[in-house]
C-alpha cells in the first residue's frame, strides 16, 4: 500500500515549544512503520534543525517555525522552515564535515555545542538547505521501511 | 531534579524527574549541577532513567558537567535508554561517560573500585 501524508506543524519560535513538534514527529514516524529507535532519531534530527532555526531566527511575537511532514513513494520528507537570517553558504558542508569526524576526536575536542547538526547526516539519508521567499528551508529525507503505511494491516 | 548522597561510597546520585533534556532545559540542568559541585559534591551519578528524550543541547550540558569535574571528581551515567545511548554513540560520547544500566548497578561498580 502506498502511503500519502502531508502534515503541517507550526510552533512559535520558542525553545519551550519544540517538544510539541518533537513528539508529533515521533508519533508519525512510528505510525509510518519506523522502529522506536528510528522514530527517536527522526525526532532528534527534527528537533536539532528546529532548535537551530529558533536560535538564529528573528525574535519577536508572531514568529514561527513550520515543519512539513510528507510521506509518499516510500520516502519521508521533513521540511523545516523559518524566516530567520540566511545560513552561511557552507553551512551544510560544515555539518557534513563535522559528522564525519565527530567521534574520532571526541576526547581531544569536548565541545559543548555544535553536535546537533553533525548528527543529522548520520540519521537522515539526505539533508539539503535552500532559501526561498525569504525563508530558510532545511529538507531531510529518510526512506520509510517496508512494510510501510499509515494502516499497515490494511 | 532530585539528588541524594550515598554515605558509603560518597557518590551523589542525581535523579532527573523530567522526561526531556533539550535546549529548553539544558541551562537549568547545568546550573543545578554546577550548584551541587560548588557545594563540594564532586562524585556524581546521573540517574537518567526517567529521561525519554535528549538532544545535543542536553548532551552539551552533560559534557559541561564532565568538564567542570575535570581533576576534581567524576560523573557517571545510569539508566539511559537505548534511544539516548544511540545519541552518545553517534557523537562518540559513549567513550567519555561511564554508562550503566541502572543507578544500583553503577553504585555497585563504583563501590567495587573503592
Amino acid at each position: 500500500m502506498s502511503t500519502n501524508l502531508h502534515m503541517l506543524i507550526s510552533i512559535g519560535s520558542r525553545l519551550d515549544q519544540v517538544w510539541a513538534a518533537g513528539v508529533s514527529v515521533h508519533a508519525v514516524a512510528l505510525r509510518l512503520g519506523f522502529r522506536e529507535l528510528e522514530a527517536y532519531q527522526i525526532e532528534l534530527a527534527t528537533v536539532e534543525v528546529v532548535n537551530n532555526a529558533i536560535q538564529h531566527a528573528r525574535r519577536g511575537p508572531g514568529q514561527s517555525v513550520d515543519i512539513v511532514l510528507a510521506a509518499s513513494e516510500g520516502m519521508l520528507s521533513i521540511d523545516v522552515s523559518d524566516d530567520g537570517q540566511p545560513a552561511p553558504t557552507d553551512w551544510l558542508n560544515r555539518c557534513v564535515r563535522k559528522s564525519g569526524d565527530v567521534s574520532s576526536q571526541v576526547e581531544a575536542d569536548l565541545f559543548e555545542s555544535g553536535r546537533g547538526l553533525a548528527v543529522l547526516n548520520q540519521i537522515m539519508e539526505q539533508v539539503t538547505y535552500h532559501r526561498a521567499a525569504q525563508r530558510n528551508h532545511v529538507r531531510m529525507l529518510r526512506r520509510i521501511p517496508e512494510p510501510a503505511g499509515l494502516f499497515p494491516d490494511a | 531534579m532530585t539528588s541524594r548522597t550515598d554515605k558509603t561510597s560518597g557518590v551523589t546520585v542525581v535523579k532527573l524527574l523530567e522526561s526531556r533534556l533539550g535546549a529548553a532545559e539544558a541551562a537549568r540542568f547545568k546550573s543545578a549541577i554546577a550548584a551541587l559541585i560548588a557545594e563540594g559534591y564532586t562524585e556524581l551519578l546521573l540517574d537518567l532513567s526517567t529521561l525519554q528524550f535528549m538532544d545535543s543541547s542536553g548532551l552539551g550540558a552533560m559534557v559541561s558537567v564532565f568538564k567542570m569535574l575535570t581533576d576534581r571528581g567524576n560523573v557517571t551515567v545510569a539508566g539511559i535508554s537505548e534511544n539516548l545511548f544511540s545519541l552518545l554513540r553517534m557523537t562518540g560520547m559513549d567513550r567519555v561517560f561511564p554508562v550503566y544500566r541502572s543507578a544500583d548497578e553503577a553504585l555497585e561498580s563504583i563501590l567495587c573500585e573503592c
